[in-house]
């Protein structure tokens, strides 16, 4: 027998599309200060977090097409908050220390952001979550 | 910061952005049919919720910005699914009669189409799903107080 649901799946779905819209406008109003987007702070945060990175790296971390990955690197160097570096024979990215000094400044606020809104989750509801959603990503129709 | 490793919080929220992205592309290949996008869906569904409303208002409900949806409202106002009235400046939309006739085709085959995205999940976890989701709302401030 066919499960129904007892609610609406649009319903369903746009209610965590809200919450997503409202937390990128959150904090892409709040980086406006240090004049970032989301997805530039994503890449910054990366950085600092794994120290050095490279481009295929930053693909999969940040799950974003090479196009972009390479648009935003463009866009930070000329900002002078990223540099590359050869470590190792390899091609790395790194952080200058600007870029640093302007991470060690943002991500704090973005942290009480983050943390704001699963303020009453706990360890466990976390994972839950994590893996429900993922879950919902393994369909191929 | 408090270390160098990645907070929960902030691992959610990469999840919640990865499926996100990953849904509405689902969503946006699905609606094709019809040549809508979906936040052209979205305008419509809002419309059909209140009986008129202004793109900003309708912007506002959907939660996203006003340059986002003004292409998606210019479409659908060529396409005579919405109507336009002006009054003191401010353009007011609602569905005309074959908005309102194309949205009752539409809406059955998208719920439809949501339902098997969610079908993934039991009944349980839908249900949990909709919780922790509930949760992240209510632990905002009220709309309006938001920076």
């Amino acid at each position: 027998m066919k499960q129904q649901a007892a609610f609406s799946s649009i319903g369903h779905w746009q209610s965590i599309q809200r919450v997503h819209n409202r937390y990128v406008k959150e904090v892409n109003d709040t980086l406006k200060q240090w004049e970032l987007s989301r997805s530039q702070f994503d890449m910054l945060y990366t950085l600092y977090q794994q120290r050095s990175a490279t481009q295929k790296s930053l693909e999969a971390t940040l799950e974003l097409s090479s196009g972009s990955i390479s648009q935003t690197l463009k866009k930070l160097m000329q900002n002078r908050l990223l540099m590359r570096k050869r470590i190792d024979r390899e091609k790395r990215i790194i952080l200058t220390p600007t870029g640093e000094t302007l991470v060690k400044e943002s991500a704090p606020v973005i942290e009480v952001i983050d943390e704001r809104y699963f303020k009453a989750f706990t360890p466990q509801d976390h994972q839950t979550f994590n893996q429900l959603l993922n879950k919902m990503q393994s369909n191929h129709f | 910061m408090k270390t160098n490793t990645e907070t929960l919080p902030s691992a959610c929220w990469n999840t919640i952005t990865t499926y996100h992205n990953h849904q509405t592309k689902q969503v946006n290949a699905f609606l094709k049919k019809w040549e809508l996008s979906h936040t052209m869906l979205e305008v419509l569904r809002c419309l059909k919720a209140t009986t008129c409303t202004s793109q900003k208002e309708i912007a506002q409900s959907i939660q996203v910005t006003d340059g986002t949806i003004s292409q998606g409202v210019k479409k659908l106002f060529a396409r005579q699914l919405i109507k336009k009235y002006r009054h003191r400046k401010i353009n007011y939309f609602h569905l005309t009669p074959a908005g309102e006739l194309f949205l009752n085709e539409v809406l059955p085959a998208y719920e439809a189409f949501q339902a098997q995205q969610f079908s993934l999940l039991s009944l349980a976890q839908q249900k949990t799903l909709y919780e922790l989701v509930t949760q992240l709302h209510t632990t905002q401030p009220e709309e309006g107080d938001a920076r």
